[in-house]
């Protein structure tokens, strides 16, 4: 049984916080008033949609159904990737698909059927809440990285060709930029790693506290997270990256910088 | 040796603009050639294009009468080397630098002492990191760095236009006194007609797309 109780007006008065934000952004000229407000819209809607969706989806509880909801979301996901890019890159939204859903099968193979073994294994009250965790993790590294592995090659431009044209594979000679781009995506889920239980108490752990599991209880379902989230972060930074890579270089060993 | 047969190459806008069209030459091994022309008319898109860092649209490029598409790009990379225009670097040291070219044109045997030798460099600059040499002597590393491939052709993408005249007129000496040496196929590019004139043995003109001797 849940400690506390909120009604919608007391969630209502978290829109104080982000008044706060959003007057920060204003003063300081950040430019990001816009998309704070509409994200705030976003997050109430479609949050208060999934509190309803999620109570009937679970309810009706099918393999098939479960499969339906695993693509709307691995879509959705993509979409927002391509989105986020600086430039259009080539086939990104069907890289983000495939890593995703990557990232998905080797996570939830591991936590799901190893782990929590739910019964059906098709559970969606344990599967679609960690198969979001997964996917929204993977979509901001692969963003992430993304974003910075075309950085990294335009920065490094001089140093690639000459590596190419020493007759280096394009792994080797873009692999400084993929290196720079997979490890500057994952700082924030390595500080995350390092500092957990010390500066950070996990939102899920949070979560399950306030909603009164017993706080042990709550660090085991922790750790296990952890451990998923970092392991997609990893797979959907690689793999996204080395995805990409095969995009942006021909099997001539050219690199297209037109299309970046 | 190496020819140029009816090649077209564009450029990325739409519409294309050719930069190379319906270009024909034959350059002919142990042979220096120098090709002059005004900035922005695509001598590096040339030397690109030999090294298969570009793709061309319409024809063929033959080394030794093989079309270099049908080659592996390793070996075409192996047997066409290239300096471009500024110094780059794919190691911390001109050591690192050296051992990534051996590795990739698999010539672990090469004595790097040897080689800096030949671009008047002495064998301490080995353990020396690039970023501590002067401009000219990181061009000498990256000419040292394209001779660890043995390469049958070399190709020069304007390598002294940092550097001062001084500096400028050691690296073309040194690059004649290599390419005669090592008897390489040499194609320099540059704008200034006085360094064409200072190392080519065959001067070429680069103008609308295509080559045409001027000696």
């Amino acid at each position: 049984m849940a400690l506390f109780h909120l009604g919608f007006g007391d969630v209502a008065i978290s829109l104080i916080l982000m008044a706060v934000a959003i007057a920060l952004s204003r003063l300081e000229g950040l430019g990001i008033e816009r998309s704070l407000a509409i994200g705030t819209v976003r997050a109430f809607a479609q949050l208060t949609l999934i509190g309803f969706a999620l109570k009937v989806l679970f309810q009706v509880n099918s393999p098939w159904l479960l499969l339906a909801v695993l693509i709307v979301m691995i879509s959705v996901a993509s979409y927002e990737s391509v989105r986020r890019q600086q430039s259009r890159l080539p086939g990104l939204f069907l890289i983000t698909s495939i890593t995703l859903s990557l990232a998905l099968i080797v996570s939830l193979g591991v936590v799901a059927l190893l782990i929590i073994r739910p019964d059906p294994w098709y559970n969606l009250v344990v599967l679609i809440p960690l198969s979001g965790m997964v996917l929204g993790n993977g979509l901001n590294i692969v963003s992430l990285s993304a974003n910075r592995f075309v950085s990294e090659m335009k920065l490094r431009r001089a140093s690639v060709e000459v590596a190419l044209s020493l007759a280096a594979p394009p792994r080797k000679a873009l692999h400084p930029a993929f290196k720079n781009a997979v490890s500057g995506a994952l700082i924030p889920s390595i500080n995350a790693l390092m500092t957990v239980g010390l500066v950070q108490l996990p939102g899920v752990m949070t979560g399950q506290i306030l909603a009164g599991l017993p706080p042990v209880e709550a660090v085991k379902f922790q750790i296990v997270i952890m451990m998923m989230w970092i392991t997609t972060g990893v797979i959907s930074g690689v793999v996204a990256t080395l995805l990409l890579m095969t995009r942006l270089v021909n099997p001539r060993w050219q690199v297209r910088w037109e299309l970046i | 040796m190496l020819t140029l047969d009816s090649v077209w190459k564009s450029n990325s806008e739409s519409p294309p603009d050719f930069i190379l069209k319906n270009c024909s030459f034959s350059f002919r091994e142990r042979s220096i050639y120098a090709v002059v022309g005004a900035s922005g008319i695509g001598k590096t898109t040339l030397l690109r294009v030999l090294n298969n860092l570009t793709s061309i649209d319409r024809g063929r490029i033959l080394l030794e009468g093989q079309d270099i598409s049908m080659l592996h790009p390793s070996e075409v990379r192996r047997r066409i080397s290239m300096l471009f225009q500024t110094p780059a670097f794919v190691g911390d040291s001109v050591r690192e630098n050296l051992d990534f070219a051996a590795r990739f044109a698999r010539r672990n045997d090469t004595d790097f002492s040897t080689l800096m030798e030949m671009v008047h460099l002495d064998h301490t600059f080995l353990d020396r990191t690039v970023v501590q040499l002067s401009v000219g002597q990181q061009q000498r590393v990256c000419l040292a760095r394209t001779l660890v491939t043995k390469p049958d052709i070399l190709l020069l993408d304007e390598p002294t236009s940092a550097l001062d005249d001084k500096t400028a007129d050691g690296i073309l000496e040194l690059v004649r006194e290599i390419s005669q040496q090592e008897e390489f196929l040499t194609i320099f590019v540059t704008h200034r007609r006085s360094h064409a004139r200072k190392l080519g043995q065959v001067i070429l003109e680069m103008a609308e797309g295509t080559l045409r001797s001027l000696s």
